[in-house]
């Protein structure tokens, strides 16, 4: 298991554990809203660019090297050669949108929580994580052939005289595993809340509530195996929020006595974790 | 009874009251998010972590939870947790800085970027870092002629990192794309008929020795084009030298052509027949850079924090 999973699975029980025993179902609806807004960010930051600013594009791969077409373009009057090496990817239209609804929808949910039905408020956000990661799944996945690179390079390389183009051989594919992990571990992360809201007492047994302290010593385990497992800190993005969802449970853990906090905490820090595990 | 500090006066006081409660804790903590979030499109050795208002926030809520532990009943595991938070900030930079980038080429490179941000720093690693791709891993060698500075085998799938000599530590960040032409595939033979052809793969800039009857041909590897003047396609400048008739060192310089794979033969000088057989792209792996440091207090800190959050546990359920 990789540290980040370890933080993420750290998270996940501190989330279990705080929302199945909460007395107060709306601040873990307020906590279900956080994570989507952490995850809405986070995502568009850790997503990679497209051709133009503002778009979201899935890089090609082949294993862990990025997939290329060496094109051949003519230019200027005298039609002089150029030789390219272009990365494909697949542009995503529709993901920044998506991630817009997430981020929208998870500060509409902080709202409803207070004002409304904690259903309602939990269901919006979840429900968008949800789709962003069906976004991203749906675009990755594998590719081969002249056609998908003939398609690429009409998008990409529009009005570009391009007079032939190589074929990667064996197929390559669209790498968005990391970005739907993120989604996805965004929506597990939700669930607790969910559930919580669906019911009007508590689920569990106070003593589970230990599940909190004991979820972010995991998660400090897990950052700090991160940080020793390649001979020292590296600062990458996934170190980064794998310690910061690690602190941010740490310090939830010891506001007991201030549920809603706490729970607002622990929701940051599932959003973190999520980015972690897809990072 | 319990000792407690006199109560501070003026802007202290509320100084001391702003650091205690606990939405100071929260806040920090949110700013900590944040910048965690921000720090998702860092480029090496820019992340938020490793400056100064990201550790300040850390400071911060560390104070504010031990101020806040402190106020009320004794408590072990905050004041253990928070005190593991300051140390794992101290430690943070101890534990290595100076992070930056490298590429690899067919050239050694002998300097890094370091902070590889929009103002990189280069910095000289000591000596050229000699690469060599052997399946899914990258060996590195840091030397200066003879003498060897340090040496590591590293994954190119970046899932670990070590020491290169007394300085340094890397680690594979991308296994980047293959660009620009790296080596050359060619074919040589005596001009004089003697021997067999030999089939060699040379990188940009190197220089290898092809020993024929009439004496040792050196063979210098000058410039490699995908497409020379963007017409004649893939071709190479080369460098034959040896020792002349007459004593004295002769040479001769010409681009060869794959596409022109018999012009050396027919028009040729040099004591060698060249056959260009094909140019190729290597990958160029980047890597990461930094200098090595002393983790024990950055583990130090995380161990107490841990310690803390079992305690925090082992409390609530006694």
């Amino acid at each position: 298991m990789t540290p980040t999973l370890v933080v993420l699975a750290g998270a996940a029980l501190a989330t279990l554990g705080g929302a199945l025993v909460a007395a107060d179902r709306r601040s873990w609806a307020l906590a279900a809203g956080l994570t989507a807004i952490v995850a809405a960010g986070g995502l568009w930051r850790m997503a990679p660019p497209g051709p133009t600013p503002g778009t979201i594009a899935l890089p090609a791969k082949i294993g862990d090297v990025p997939a290329v077409t060496r094109v051949v373009v003519t230019e200027g009057a005298d039609a002089r050669r150029q030789v390219f090496a272009v990365p494909l990817s697949r542009p995503l239209g529709q993901a920044p949108l998506a991630l817009g609804v997430l981020g929208a929808l998870g500060l509409l949910g902080l709202f409803l929580a207070r004002k409304r039905s904690p259903v309602v408020a939990t269901v919006l956000p979840v429900g968008a994580a949800a789709g962003v990661a069906w976004v991203f799944q749906q675009a990755s996945g594998a590719a081969a052939g002249e056609a998908d690179v003939r398609l690429f390079l009409e998008r990409s390389l529009a009005g570009v005289d391009v007079q032939s183009f190589t074929v990667p051989e064996g197929g390559w594919r669209y790498a968005g595993e990391g970005l739907t992990l993120a989604a996805g571990g965004a929506v597990a992360l939700m669930l607790p809340a969910l559930v919580r809201a669906l019911r009007p007492e508590p689920v569990a047994p106070p003593a589970f509530a230990q599940a909190i302290p004991v979820g972010a010593a995991i998660a400090t385990a897990g950052a700090g195996m991160g940080l020793l497992a390649a001979a020292g800190p590296w600062w990458t993005p996934a170190d980064g929020v794998a310690v910061g969802a690690a602190v941010v449970l740490g310090g939830a853990a010891f506001l007991r006595g201030r549920p809603g906090l706490q729970a607002a905490l622990v929701g940051v820090a599932g959003g973190l974790a999520a980015l972690a595990a897809g990072s | 009874m319990k000792w407690r500090p006199p109560p501070p006066p003026g802007f202290l006081a509320a100084l001391v009251a702003t650091l205690e409660h606990p939405l100071m804790t929260v806040a920090m903590l949110g700013c900590l998010a944040v910048a965690m979030v921000l720090g998702l499109g860092a480029s090496p050795g820019d992340h938020p972590l490793m400056g100064p208002w990201a550790q300040v926030a850390l400071v911060l809520a560390a104070f504010s939870l031990l101020a806040q532990a402190l106020r009320g009943r004794p408590a072990v595991p905050t004041i253990l947790w928070a005190g593991g938070l300051g140390l794992a900030a101290i430690g943070a930079p101890l534990a290595g800085g100076g992070l930056g980038t490298v590429t690899l080429g067919a050239a050694p490179p002998e300097a890094y970027d370091q902070g590889a941000g929009e103002r990189p720093l280069a910095t000289h690693l000591g000596g050229p870092l000699y690469s060599a791709i052997e399946g899914d891993a990258v060996d590195l060698r840091l030397a200066v002629k003879d003498a060897e500075l340090g040496a590591a085998r590293l994954p190119l799938d970046g899932s670990a990192g070590g020491p290169v000599g007394p300085r340094w530590r890397m680690r594979v960040e991308q296994r980047g794309v293959a660009g620009a032409p790296t080596h050359i595939r060619l074919k040589v033979r005596a001009r004089a008929g003697d021997g067999e052809a030999q089939t060699l793969r040379l990188a940009a800039g190197q220089a290898t020795q092809v020993t024929t009857a009439a004496g040792v041909v050196r063979l210098d590897v000058r410039q490699i084009s995908p497409d020379f003047g963007r017409a004649l396609g893939p071709a190479a400048w080369l460098v034959q030298s040896w020792p002349g008739a007459d004593g004295k060192p002769a040479s001769e310089s010409a681009w060869h052509f794959v596409q022109g794979a018999d012009l050396d033969a027919r028009l040729g000088a040099g004591p060698l027949v060249i056959e260009l057989l094909g140019v190729e792209a290597e990958a160029s792996p980047r890597l990461l850079v930094a200098r090595q440091g002393q983790p024990l207090v950055l583990m130090a800190g995380l161990g107490l924090m841990i310690l803390g959050l079992l305690a925090a546990t082992l409390r609530r359920t006694a």
